[in-house]
């Protein structure tokens, strides 16, 4: 019976495992993500960009089907999960509408100097996901340059927006700061205030990055986003001018709520 | 003191949630860890044991969740001896979107355009209107930029007709505000960039061989002329792996 059951979920496994390795778009590995999870983040994206109209009918099952060499009932999968957002709605015998779009209209402008990231601060709300004195600092996925400082403190927080989870950012601050402006201060204010009232602030420089990644399992669950969606990660880091890192800060964001504009001419 | 180690960091609350097998969930979290550095190249990551007490599920699921990093090349699992990082996960050379006029008339050393066809489009995006004053339309360029011979991005740029009127096979080798800048140095009056981000569709992830919904950065690039109308209205397709802007916002 254990070896029946044994070899069930081994057959189980590559199966599994064989959707994981055939790629949609014939590419090579996916990341093992299942074909139906694959299809629900496409589907979305079709209605998010307005592909897929408000008011009008997707694709037929078949049509999906074929079109990315799947079977029905895997379409089917898909497609029953975004009625269950209630993005769209299959009505029998007149195929299956969009009814809803996902909320995207709180994005913001990520500014190109130094201060506040977010505007409208007021409609922000905050949870501290961890606070302490010895922060161990990242890899960052933009390589820092600069000289370490002997200790961190850290900061990080879950930030809501008009209560929609959009940002998981993390403050790294110099020790000799967090002695100088105190710990309370650190937890209460934003990582930019912080910096700019210590004396170490002096002839510092700044740098910005703004790099795209997936979500992984926590920030998904965070973001309340996909495993796996585009996130969008702004780092700052502050140099002092003895060229020590004193802060480094990285946000995660929702990638449909933050945009970069420019003026070039 | 609040407990920082990653059981803590990383309570087990999410696993497990959502459309994912749970292996696939914690493997991204292993996989966090490697590129963050926590679990440094050439240590020994906790055991299976240890892993599955942490983030509360069983030892067989931890192991496939280490079985995809192995695969991967990111671990190794050596008998009696436990497993091991040997690689964080493989990163390219940052390739800098342009923020100012003068990065954007410019082609890095190592890129290349081809513009694979120009041709006069069936139908203008709702941002273009065909300009009155002077009765030209607009040519679309169809460009694939590929960096040391790999595709990085795909642009759609729609010009005004006299812009690249009599262009040289040399010239339409340049970045799309070049050609502007090049053939009417005086008219351009203003230029805008706006970057968004998005997953690829399945024709886009084709073409810049990476896979359906990874993520992408879309550049839209906008030239006004002096007299008012459009010159430039390109969109750049970008695979989101390889991209950043990067700006000093305090000198």
């Amino acid at each position: 019976m254990a070896t029946q059951a044994r070899r069930k979920s081994a057959r189980r496994r590559a199966r599994i495992e064989k959707a994981a390795r055939r790629d949609l778009s014939g590419n090579g590995l996916n990341d093992g993500i299942p074909i139906y999870a694959q299809l629900i983040l496409h589907f979305r994206h079709q209605i998010e960009t307005g592909r897929w109209v408000e008011g009008q009918n997707i694709p037929t099952l078949l049509d999906l089907a074929a079109e990315f060499g799947v079977a029905r009932a895997t379409v089917r999968q898909a497609l029953g999960f975004l009625e269950r957002e209630g993005l769209i709605l299959s009505r029998r015998g007149r195929g299956t509408v969009v009814i809803g779009r996902p909320r995207n209209d709180l994005w913001f402008s990520v500014p190109a100097a130094w201060g506040p990231l977010d505007p409208e601060r007021g409609q922000l709300t905050a949870e501290i996901l961890e606070f302490g004195p010895d922060g161990r600092l990242p890899d960052a996925p933009s390589h820092i340059r600069g000289t370490l400082a002997a200790r961190y403190g850290v900061v990080r927080r879950l930030v809501k927006r008009e209560g929609v989870p959009y940002l998981v950012g993390a403050t790294y601050i110099d020790s000799r700061i967090v002695e100088e402006i105190g710990a309370d201060e650190i937890y209460k204010a934003q990582g930019y205030q912080t910096v700019e009232q210590s004396r170490l602030f002096r002839g510092a420089t700044a740098d910005q990055s703004v790099t795209v990644d997936v979500a992984d399992a926590e920030i998904a669950y965070l973001l309340d986003i996909t495993l796996n969606a585009p996130i969008v990660v702004v780092e700052r880091w502050v140099l002092d001018s003895a060229g020590t890192l004193i802060s480094y800060s990285e946000g995660r964001y929702r990638s449909d709520f933050v945009r970069i504009e420019r003026r070039l001419l | 003191m609040p407990d920082s180690s990653p059981a803590a960091r990383y309570p087990a609350a999410f696993i497990g949630r959502g459309l994912f097998p749970i292996y696939i969930q914690l493997a991204t979290i292993f996989r966090r860890l490697i590129e963050n550095g926590e679990w440094a190249v050439g240590r020994q990551v906790p055991t299976h044991e240890q892993l599955g007490l942490q983030f509360g599920v069983n030892t067989t699921t931890v192991r496939k969740a280490v079985d995809l990093l192995v695969r991967e090349g990111l671990l190794r699992a050596y008998r009696k001896r436990g497993t091991f990082v040997m690689t964080k996960p493989a990163r390219q050379e940052w390739y800098d979107i342009p923020t100012s006029l003068h990065a954007a008339l410019d082609t890095p050393g190592d890129v290349e355009i081809e513009t694979r066809r120009a041709s006069m489009p069936r139908q203008l995006p709702f941002t273009l209107t065909p300009s009155k004053s002077d009765g030209s339309g607009y040519r679309l360029l169809r460009r694939i930029h590929r960096r040391r011979g790999q595709p990085i991005c795909l642009e759609n740029c729609f010009l005004r007709q006299d812009v690249i009127q009599g262009a040289k096979p040399a010239t339409l080798k340049r970045a799309s505000l070049a050609l502007v800048h090049d053939a009417e140095p005086n008219e351009m009056a203003h230029a805008n960039a706006t970057l968004t981000f998005g997953i690829a569709d399945k024709e886009t992830a084709r073409q810049l061989n990476i896979s359906l919904n990874a993520p992408i950065a879309i550049l839209h690039q906008r030239a006004t002329a002096t007299g008012g109308g459009i010159l430039m209205d390109s969109t750049s397709y970008f695979r989101g792996d390889c991209v950043r802007v990067f700006e000093r916002i305090k000198p």
